[in-house]
């Protein structure tokens, strides 16, 4: 969202429109990750936003399936930032056909677009309906209180914490092209009263592959992930806390500009799975001292696919990429 | 269209014009770019074509871009967003299955409508 309100097509909303959006040099998570946003005008008045994202099978990056080795970011396929598909009710017919001629798998492609966007609709026709009930004012002030007590949650089970440096090393085994040349992974867990700090400096330089983190998208995320799964876990809570941007308030999450969780521009970025969760493993481990029964045990901080794409001698093309083993978290 | 013979002076002039036309359409393409491959290197073929996409004139540019301008209309013809051509469109194209000469030569299309024809 913070991408697109940078990037968005002619600067404003209009009731109608939908953005599509997966640049990780502008918010997205990584590339094939397609975000949909539809604004939420109640009465006239931008109140809000249904949006979704969804890892899309290809977008007509240099390879078919995951990629590596690649040079930049425009080998991973078409980028979006702040693009409209709709505007003001009207889809961009030019547009459409672009990302039909673009893609591998054009027929997946667009219909699963058409799904998100039917799901992103619904979230805004929900919201709407709830203000009809309720009143603007009072969602408004609800939706304020809620983040406002998850925050608070949050920041009690922080300071549960005695304040103090937590570190953990590891390593990836290389970035897909440079065999075996090791990449190391540095983690700081910064505990300081009520909030904490994810450190990630120390960790490997940037790579020349497409084995970088975009960082908004990716490492922030990843380290929220870690640091809510242990503190604000639904299966142990023993009280309910709304899963909303207050979880997210109390962590600051520091990445050196041009390391592989921060790489700079137009570096590839599109293979960040196990950069992610081997941060999320080291977050656990820097923990363990001082939450020793809250500590899970290290995963593999891996995923294996197989990725295929071909023409069927009919003709017909056939493309797919079966996640084989997955461990960890998206 | 009228199957009248032209004298030949006149044909002359006209068929200087449309000469002319083409490559002021080059020299405008050239000189307003910037990249060094159609600045410098002037990479690059303009011209007129008929609603049949017969070439009419052509700049005298590179030999490769001349007389490919008519499989990218062909190529638009096929794919048209929403079938038909109104004044003020301008088209991009650069589909190498749908005509074009490789993927980096874009083409721009824009039809000439005179007297609402």
């Amino acid at each position: 969202m913070r991408g697109i309100d940078e990037t968005l097509q002619g600067g404003t909303w209009n009731e109608g429109d939908i953005v599509i959006h997966n640049h990780p040099y502008f918010g997205a998570s990584h590339s094939p990750d397609i975000g949909i946003v539809i604004p939420c005008f109640y009465r006239g008045e931008l109140v809000g936003f249904g949006a979704n994202t969804a890892h899309h099978l290809d977008i007509g990056a240099a390879t078919p399936g995951l990629i590596i080795d690649i040079p930049d970011v425009f080998a991973e396929g078409m980028l979006f930032a702040g693009t409209k598909l709709y505007e003001k009710g009207v889809r961009n017919e030019g547009l459409w056909g672009f990302l039909g001629r673009n893609s591998r798998a054009a027929k997946q492609l667009q219909s699963d677009i058409e799904a998100q966007i039917a799901s992103a609709r619904l979230g805004v026709r929900r919201f709407e309906e709830l203000m009809d009930r309720y009143g603007r004012d009072t969602i408004l002030a609800a939706t304020r209180q809620l983040m406002d007590y998850t925050e608070r949650v949050m920041r009690q089970r922080i300071s549960e914490i005695p304040d103090g440096e937590y570190r953990a090393e590891g390593f990836l085994d290389d970035d897909g092209k440079n065999r075996d040349v090791r990449l190391p992974i540095k983690v700081c867990v910064r505990i300081m009263g009520d909030s904490i700090q994810v450190d990630l400096t120390g960790s490997s330089d940037q790579v020349e592959t497409g084995f970088n983190v975009p960082f908004e998208g990716s490492t922030k995320v990843g380290c929220y992930c870690a640091i809510r799964s242990l503190l604000l876990d639904a299966e142990t809570s023993e009280i309910t806390v709304p899963s909303n941007e207050g979880s997210f308030r109390p962590i600051e999450v520091i990445a050196p500009k041009g390391s592989i969780y921060n790489p700079k521009y137009p570096a590839a970025a599109e293979a960040r799975f196990t950069q992610v969760n081997r941060a999320i493993d080291l977050i656990y481990k820097a923990l363990a001292p001082v939450l020793p029964n809250d500590i899970i045990a290290g995963s593999s901080a891996s995923l294996s696919f197989a990725a295929y794409s071909g023409i069927r001698p009919s003709g017909r093309r056939t493309q797919g990429f079966d996640p084989l083993g997955i461990t960890g978290c998206f | 269209m009228s199957a009248q013979e032209l004298d030949p002076i006149t044909l002359q002039v006209i068929s200087g014009a449309l000469d002319t036309i083409a490559e002021e359409m080059g020299h405008i393409l050239y000189r307003m770019s910037f990249s060094s491959i159609i600045r410098e290197s002037q990479d690059l073929g303009a011209g007129l074509f008929d609603t049949d996409f017969n070439t009419l004139c052509e700049s005298e540019s590179t030999p490769l871009h001349i007389g490919s301008l008519p499989g990218y209309l062909r190529g638009i013809d096929e794919t048209l967003q929403g079938g038909t051509w109104n004044e003020g469109d301008i088209v991009i194209h650069n589909h190498p299955y749908f005509g074009a000469s490789h993927s980096p030569d874009i083409g721009i299309v824009i039809p000439c409508f005179y007297e609402r024809h």
